[in-house]
């Protein structure tokens, strides 16, 4: 029985690591824990044992996550999605070029083919590039945050105290620490001097908890005799046994299950795959059954390459990645000014998609800050003055003139331990450092701003404290003794409100000292009740001026036996405080209710405190039914599966769960509970409860965000869509398991990220449906070149010039779009249905506007050719004879003939002048996409960057045209500028058309253009 | 022994101050059963436990007092309420539902939109169409992709048979017959081409260019039977062979036709002196041929192509005017590449800065085939 090890666990299943850890290592006694880990209380373990467990059990370190080499990551960043239907390009380029090499050994070989293959290889290889380093730069912020063990520790071996590596701890090995350590593993209390510790980073309970020898809880985080690895000790010291390192400890358990988690890919990146797939399709299967129909038509199998290799270049949206990344990046830095950090680009845009965020409450919604914030006293139940978060109180003191709260306050500021440890008079209130526990730091800033700047410490000076008796669990109360003049000494109390009030036999009201009565019992038990409701801490007191005849001055008071009396005092009033929400908080939660996102609280926090919080942030309305499942009930069966409106889940809006509760729930009844209620807090949860929570968010289709700031939110952090980590507070575990990082630990500034999500999303969908409008008059010409034998109205080469040219631009400049004006209205994007590519946008790129492209770039060409003597009816079927090299008087509708090399010459300035209409008429298309639903004139002309593109696309479309070599190398040529003009009626009206859309659109919603051509 | 009595007796008292704590405060309280683990705590837990116990109470109190009628109206508020804080649903893509027959007008809203864009650019098109004159294109001659110089071209073109192989080569067997049956059908072609070159067409009343001047609207016959020796283009010759038979081909030297272009050729030295009234007479557009081996060749006419015969601009009925060239000492058995340009420096160079002439390779050879004895 005794002196057993536990068994290592190998094999750990992810079940296995979500249970909560069951030991028994803080019930048995000292000695027999002694005995299971061969140790003293006094000498620990000897070196010698220590290094054999060191080899056995491994270092105390965390084991780090994977990751992925970055040379895969730039491997994918070339090679994947689109890039890889490039390469397929450039492959037959050179293939192409290759043949033309071995069948034409003599003569000159045309460079077109081995232009284009360079010309894609390297845009491939530059996009991929760019898109590698952006995604590394904002993941190597984390290099920071791979520390966060504390380096070394005092350990006692063979009875000698040495400071040692904390890696190099061990099982059984006796540590010390003290007041501003870290704890160095998990460990049993053997000793404790005034020992607390913040175990917030952990439970989420914000105050410092008390430890000692004893076993209070059968739970591992609750009881006072552990102490969790990575804690921070805040007062006193102490001396343990460690019961468990590295991997083993409770963070380690948690950092495993963060890593075993999957988070599954981004909803963006779904999409990006989807789209990919998609246009991948359609590329081939367009490419493959012109390839086919190439041969049937008898021509030559190198032509065949070319129809299948334009076919798939025109297909491909080469723009889509870099304006992914570019938006990504942008909106990252934009958010970075907000305080979001974003580690993971593609979560911005996962929290556009948001529809449930899971949000932690200290810290978070709250201030992390126990603040005054209601007062009882004469009767009634007032408002105190608010603590400014960041600046100085410059406010009205409400109550400075009421005697009654004088008195309340001097016994406030007299009757503490804590004090400011430094004068620092210029740091705003709320932020100076305060010693002492929460409460008392509470009413120690309270009393400070009201009788200003340093005057505490100035009263007290005129009132030394005489004696003391410290609170304790038996008394429920403290008390000091200070003189209040010369000749006559107070005494103040406060403590536990009930407690306070039977010590008192009298109480002040209105400037007067009454008897307690009944009537006065009843006041202030409803009062109690009241600040009770509001989830405050509520504290009593009270205070007695001495009689000067028993207790002269000079008179030795006894604080261990009281010689002086502890009864009969006089009821002072109330003070109740808790840790306020942050400003802007609830205005967030109700912007987010709005959008259509619901607002959860998952706390560790007690459920009366947590129900009024979410009472004041609005994420339980006022007024509004609550469901409570906090005790067991004894009619329902937990494990049972349960229908809302029955039983216990009440037919309500909003509910309150117990940790307890929810342990015991099976996971049809939670899963009836996220879905069915809209105003949902969860308080007492666990890190695996936490987890459990997303999962059943999640499996009803929400994309959910968690905010969390400890270690025990790490696995629900890697688990949601998106991971919220607090930049301030956080663990350094939580920042790395998270994607988002909030550096002012503010709830408000999701929203933020949640607008720039969508917005994101938004653009997305406005590039993609410009650049895809492009494909249709690219791949046009190749069908009329093999379905009527026209000559080819347009060359790779120039379908390139267009998606790495004259597009790239204006659809990167889509990420600078300004909002519209009701993106914050909309409802969550569904991401079943509302897909990035859809069907309508397909219709909408491809057949409307693409097709009026198409005809627009035709009537060019066959004006072009009308004006050098080329009539539409002769250019039939002409193409066979028109690209023999050989025949060299080749008859127009004039009856004029032309040598190869002319018509060769007019060819290029027909790729030229289609170049150019597809230009101007993506320019239209450009101001067309700006909106999805806004008129062009309702959403303005802001984005300079857009504005700007055009300018830049007209210059290059110039330059390129124009220029000698670059238009030699690009075999195109330019044209006379009146049948350029011929694009412009065509230009003119896909403007109207889009904006005659949009406007049926904006008229009759759900009406059949909404159904038609809304995307 | 000893120690381990001692470790149960602890064990039992512990127990028991757990019995007491929890009598105690199941007498003050009145804490469930389920507060058991709870008792030793705090002050804290010991204020919550308190309160948790008044609210249950309270809610109990509340509850048993209310009226049935009033819980049922408050629950309706508050579903209401629930309802209306909820914001926008998340679409489930039912309001794009256009029915079983959406698509219907799914195309009837696309051929409206395509007939408008089509009617647009058929508008354009034609608007630009009718500008057209009958005659001459917006944009000819210099400074066209056409050029302002005609590019030399040659029949018979072998390439417009698109035979196999990619070289632009003339090859046959003098011997037989069906080596340069396809040379001998496109000239044919061409002779089609020309009044009088098929004996059933009837003769058309235009003068021959020497006696009448060519004009815009009316063309005038090209005179293809004098001076060409044995390289006259008639049905007679093609049935002799028209060279190929004995070796010797005549090869058909001619310029691209290009509205509204007329030779501007360097005055000649030779003056020869014409008779009054021949307009064709005179230095002409002359071609000089080389080869990469020794072969000969003859000229028809010697003077080239008359200018009379320009410019073109399109008229009905207008003959090209050419030049023959007679290949002598061909060698057997060995690829000849044949260049031919012209002599004038008006022509010498396109306007793409490439060299203006005919390039072309020919192979004969003289196999005679096996006869079959008996």
């Amino acid at each position: 029985m005794f002196g057993c090890f536990k068994k290592k666990k190998t094999n750990k299943s992810l079940e296995d690591l979500k249970k909560d850890v069951v030991i028994d290592d803080h019930e048995i006694p000292l000695d027999a824990l002694f005995k299971r880990y061969t140790t003293s209380e006094k000498n620990g373990i000897s070196e010698a044992e220590a290094t054999n467990r060191l080899n056995r059990d491994g270092p105390n370190a965390l084991t780090p996550p994977k990751q992925t080499s970055k040379w895969i990551k730039l491997a994918g960043s070339i090679f994947g999605g689109f890039n890889f239907l490039l390469w397929c390009a450039a492959s037959a380029s050179a293939v192409g070029y290759g043949m033309d090499l071995s069948m034409s050994d003599d003569e000159e070989v045309p460079k077109d083919n081995m232009y284009m293959a360079i010309i894609l290889a390297t845009v491939v290889t530059v996009t991929g590039l760019f898109d590698f380093y952006q995604n590394r730069k904002s993941g190597n912020l984390m290099d920071s945050f791979a520390n966060m063990i504390p380096p070394k520790t005092l350990v006692v071996r063979d009875g000698a105290t040495r400071e040692i590596e904390v890696k190099d701890l061990v099982v059984g090995d006796l540590v010390r620490f003290r007041g501003g350590d870290r704890v160095p593993a998990d460990l049993r209390v053997t000793l404790a001097r005034g020992l607390k510790v913040d175990n917030s980073s952990l439970t989420g309970e914000s105050e410092p908890q008390t430890r000692n020898m004893n076993c209070t809880s059968k739970n591992a985080l609750e009881t006072k005799n552990l102490c969790m690895f990575s804690t921070s000790v805040l007062e006193g010291s102490g001396e343990g046994i460690i019961i468990g390192t590295g991997d083993r400890t409770f963070v380690g358990r948690i950092a495993a299950l963060t890593t075993q988690v999957d988070p599954g890919p981004t909803p963006l990146a779904k999409e990006i795959n989807h789209f990919i797939k998609i246009i991948s399709i359609v590329a081939f299967t367009v490419g493959i059954a012109f390839f086919i129909l190439a041969l049937v038509y008898e021509y030559p199998p190198l032509k065949a390459i070319v129809f299948f290799m334009g076919i798939v270049v025109a297909n491909v949206p080469e723009g889509i990645v870099p304006t992914v990344t570019v938006s990504l990046t942008l909106t990252a830095v934009k958010m970075r000014k907000k305080f979001c950090l974003v580690k993971k680009l593609q979560a911005v845009e996962t929290l556009g998609s948001t529809s449930t965020i899971c949000s932690d409450k200290t810290g978070t919604l709250t201030q992390n800050r126990m603040t005054v914030t209601h007062l009882w006293f004469d009767g009634k139940i007032k408002d105190t003055e608010i603590l400014p978060p960041n600046d100085h109180f410059k406010g009205e003191k409400k109550y400075e003139k009421e005697d009654s709260y004088q008195k309340l306050l001097r016994c406030a500021t007299l009757c503490s331990r804590s004090h400011f440890r430094v004068p620092e008079f210029d740091v705003p209130l709320a932020k100076r450092v305060v010693n002492g526990d929460a409460s008392e730091v509470a009413i120690m800033r309270y009393c400070e701003m009201i009788r200003g700047d340093g005057q505490v410490d100035e009263f007290r000076k005129i009132m030394p404290k005489i004696g003391e008796i410290p609170f304790n669990s038996t008394n429920k109360y403290q008390l000091s003794i200070h003189p209040m003049s010369k000749k006559q000494n107070i005494l103040v109390m406060k403590g536990a409100p009930e407690k306070i009030l039977k010590l008192c036999s009298t109480y002040y009201q209105n400037g007067e000292t009454k008897n307690v009565s009944k009537k006065f019992e009843k006041e202030f038990q409803q009062a109690y009740e009241t600040l009770g409701s509001y989830g405050e801490r509520v504290l009593g007191f009270c205070d007695l001026e001495m009689s000067t005849t028993k207790f002269p001055p000079g008179f030795k008071f006894n604080m261990e036996e009281p010689n002086f009396p502890i009864k009969n005092l006089r009821f002072l009033g109330l003070i109740s405080m808790i840790d306020p929400p942050r400003p802007g908080v609830p205005e967030a939660v109700r912007v987010c209710q709005n959008a259509g996102i619901r607002v959860v609280m998952v706390t560790g926090d007690h459920p009366i405190t947590a129900r009024a919080i979410a009472n004041q942030v609005h994420i339980i309305e006022e007024n509004v039914q609550v469901t409570e499942i906090v005790n067991a009930d004894p009619k329902c069966d937990p494990a049972s599966d349960e229908i809302y409106g029955k039983g216990r889940l009440k037919p309500t809006g909003a509910v309150v769960i117990h940790g307890e509760q929810l342990t015991t729930m099976s996971p049809k009844t939670l899963k009836a509970v996220v879905t069915n209620y809209h105003q949902i807090v969860f308080a007492r949860t666990s890190p695996a409860q936490k987890l459990q929570i997303v999962e059943a968010f999640q499996s009803v289709g929400n994309i959910v965000g968690v905010t969390g700031d400890g270690v025990n939110d790490a696995p629900a952090l890697r688990k949601a869509d998106i991971g919220i980590a607090m930049g301030i507070t956080g663990t350094d575990v939580s920042k790395q398991a998270a994607d988002m990082i909030l550096l002012n630990d503010n709830f408000a500034s999701i929203v933020t990220g949640v607008e720039e999500g969508r917005l994101i999303f938004d653009n997305l969908k406005k590039s993609i449906a410009y650049t895809l409008t492009s494909n249709i008059p690219e791949i046009t010409p190749f069908m009329s070149y093999v379905l009527f034998g026209l000559p080819l109205p347009m060359s790779i080469i120039a379908i390139l010039m267009i998606d790495l040219g004259t597009d790239l631009w204006p659809a990167i400049s889509f990420a600078y779009e300004v909002p519209e004006s009701d993106i914050m209205q909309r409802a969550p994007r569904n991401p079943l249905y509302d897909k990035l590519v859809n069907k309508r946008l397909v219709m909408f790129s491809y057949m409307q506007i693409g097709a009026i492209q198409a005809c627009a770039g035709f009537t060019t060409y066959f004006v072009l050719m009308m004006s050098n003597g080329w009539f539409p009816q002769d250019l039939l079927n002409i193409s066979e004879q028109w690209d023999n090299k050989y025949i060299d008087d080749l008859e127009d509708s004039y009856g004029q003939q032309w040598s190869y090399e002319s018509r060769k010459a007019l060819e290029s300035c027909c790729y030229g002048t289609f170049f150019f209409t597809i230009v101007v008429t993506q320019w239209s298309d450009l101001f067309a996409s700006k909106t999805r639903k806004n008129s062009l004139v309702m959403q303005g002309m802001e984005n300079h960057v857009l504005n700007t593109s055009v300018i830049f696309t007209c210059f290059l479309a110039i330059f390129v045209l124009n220029t000698p070599f670059v238009n030699e190398v690009l075999g195109v040529q330019g044209f006379r500028l009146e049948i350029g003009f011929l694009a412009l009626p065509f230009a003119f009206f896909i403007g109207l058309y889009d904006e005659v859309r949009r406007y049926f659109i904006r008229t009759y919603p759900g009406g059949y253009i909404y159904k038609e051509t809304y995307y | 022994m000893v120690g381990s009595n001692s470790s149960r007796d602890d064990s039992q008292q512990r127990k028991s101050f757990l019995d007491k704590q929890n009598s105690s405060k199941t007498a003050k309280s009145r804490v469930g059963s389920s507060e058991k683990s709870k008792s030793s705590k705090t002050e804290k837990s010991t204020q919550q436990s308190e309160k948790k116990t008044e609210r249950s109470t309270a809610n109990t109190t509340i509850k048993s007092e209310a009226p049935s009628k009033k819980l049922i109206t408050q629950q309706s508020t508050a579903s209401i309420q629930s309802v209306g804080r909820r914001g926008p649903k998340m679409s489930d893509g039912t309001e794009f539902d256009a029915g079983p027959y959406g698509y219907i007008f799914s195309f009837i809203f696309l051929f409206v939109l395509w007939g408008l864009a089509t009617m647009l650019a058929i508008a354009l098109v034609w608007f630009n169409f009718s500008r057209l004159d009958r005659q001459y294109p917006i944009y000819f001659g210099d400074g066209s992709f056409l050029g302002g110089a005609p590019k030399v071209s040659f029949d018979p073109n072998p390439r417009q048979f698109l035979e196999d192989g990619t070289k632009n080569a003339m090859s046959w067997n003098i011997y037989e017959f069906s080596t340069y049956v396809n040379y001998l059908i496109r000239y044919k072609q061409v002779l089609k081409k020309y009044s009088g070159g098929i004996g059933k067409q009837k003769v058309k009343k235009e003068e021959m260019c020497k006696n009448q001047t060519m004009t815009r609207e009316n063309a005038c016959k090209f005179d293809r039977l004098t001076d060409f020796g044995e390289c006259t283009l008639s049905l007679d010759n093609l049935e002799r062979g028209f060279g190929y038979s004995k070796g010797q081909p005549c090869i058909m030297l001619k310029l691209n036709k290009i509205v509204g272009w007329v030779p501007n050729l360097s005055p000649s030295k030779n003056k020869t002196k014409c008779p009054s009234g021949d307009l064709c007479c005179g230095q002409g557009i002359k071609f000089k041929c080389t080869s990469n081996a020794d072969v000969k060749f003859e000229y028809f006419p010697k003077t080239g192509i008359p200018t009379c015969y320009f410019p073109y601009a399109n008229q009905g009925g207008y003959e090209q005017p050419y030049q023959m060239v007679k290949l002598t000492n061909i060698t057997v058995n060995r690829e000849t590449t044949i260049e031919c340009a012209p002599e004038d420096s008006s022509l010498n160079t396109l306007a793409s800065g490439k060299t203006n002439e005919a390039r072309f390779h020919i192979l004969m050879t003289k196999n005679r085939p096996v006869e079959t004895v008996g």
